[in-house]
């Protein structure tokens, strides 16, 4: 019962987060925001068991690609939050015209399940989730390799004045 | 619980992530509600995982994890050089690829 309410407390959370980026003009201000929804989804990760998961998006969703935000925000040039903030009323209209037709499809996918979730916390044992990482994904995971790779290759060729 | 409500609540997050991406107009933002758009999927993907019992799906969470942590460095690397060059993150006065 308390794990249900926990899970629908959190989610009003992380979505309050992101409807607070949605009106946020400043930068800096929609990171934080963000960083509210991050961690209550970490919430929400363990009370679904998945500790591994949970700790890793601390680590490195709310660690590590929030920090690169906020030093790419206060590295700038000039003030983004100095510039004119919305895009013409016809864009915005359209956009979020198009979220909630996305979204009511989606809620109408979701009418096709009838389930009942076991909330009881059985933990995933890290074991597992390495014997599979290492195992039947293994060249799958290689390939993440390579990708951060390029991805640590990329950044630095495009951040340098001159190589 | 309602497994379609956990459901539902990623959907609801990865919408409001879609509506930020189409209505801002500063790219780190932009960024930033991409970044959104993947937690929400992970959320399904991790409500799925409880629901069946195997882990297969936690693996996909830490895949996207990789991916996302590369975009966003790769992203924000070409987001400086674009302020460094041009003087603004305004997507709409950006435009210098349209010919």
């Amino acid at each position: 019962m308390i794990y249900k309410l926990a899970i629908y407390a959190l989610g009003a959370l992380a979505a309050a987060g992101t409807l607070a980026m949605l009106f946020q003009t400043n930068p800096l201000r929609a990171a934080l925001s963000m960083l509210v929804t991050l961690i209550a989804t970490a919430g929400i990760y363990i009370l679904l068991s998945a500790e591994l998961v949970a700790f890793l998006q601390v680590i490195v969703y709310a660690g590590a690609i929030m920090v690169l935000f906020i030093i790419a925000i206060n590295t700038l040039p000039f003030d983004p939050a100095a510039e004119k903030p919305q895009r013409p009323t016809f864009l915005r209209l359209a956009g979020l015209a198009g979220a909630a037709v996305l979204l009511a499809e989606l809620l109408q996918l979701t009418l096709t399940f009838k389930a009942r979730l076991d909330l009881s916390f059985a933990p995933q044992p890290v074991n597992g989730l390495a014997a599979l990482l290492f195992g039947p994904y293994a060249f799958q995971f290689e390939l993440l390799s390579l990708l951060v790779l390029s991805g640590i290759v990329g950044a630095v060729v495009a951040a340098k004045r001159k190589l | 619980m309602p497994f379609e409500h956990l459901l539902a609540l990623s959907f609801v997050l990865f919408a409001l992530a879609a509506a930020g991406f189409l209505t801002h107009k500063n790219i780190i933002v932009l960024l930033m509600f991409a970044e959104l758009m993947l937690n929400a999927a992970n959320l399904a993907l991790v409500a799925f995982s409880k629901f069946s019992g195997a882990p297969e799906p936690q693996v996909f969470v830490l895949m996207v994890f990789a991916v996302a942590a590369a975009e966003a460095g790769v992203g924000l690397a070409i987001v400086i050089l674009l302020a460094r060059g041009l003087k603004t993150l305004d997507i709409d006065e950006i435009r210098n690829l349209r010919g």
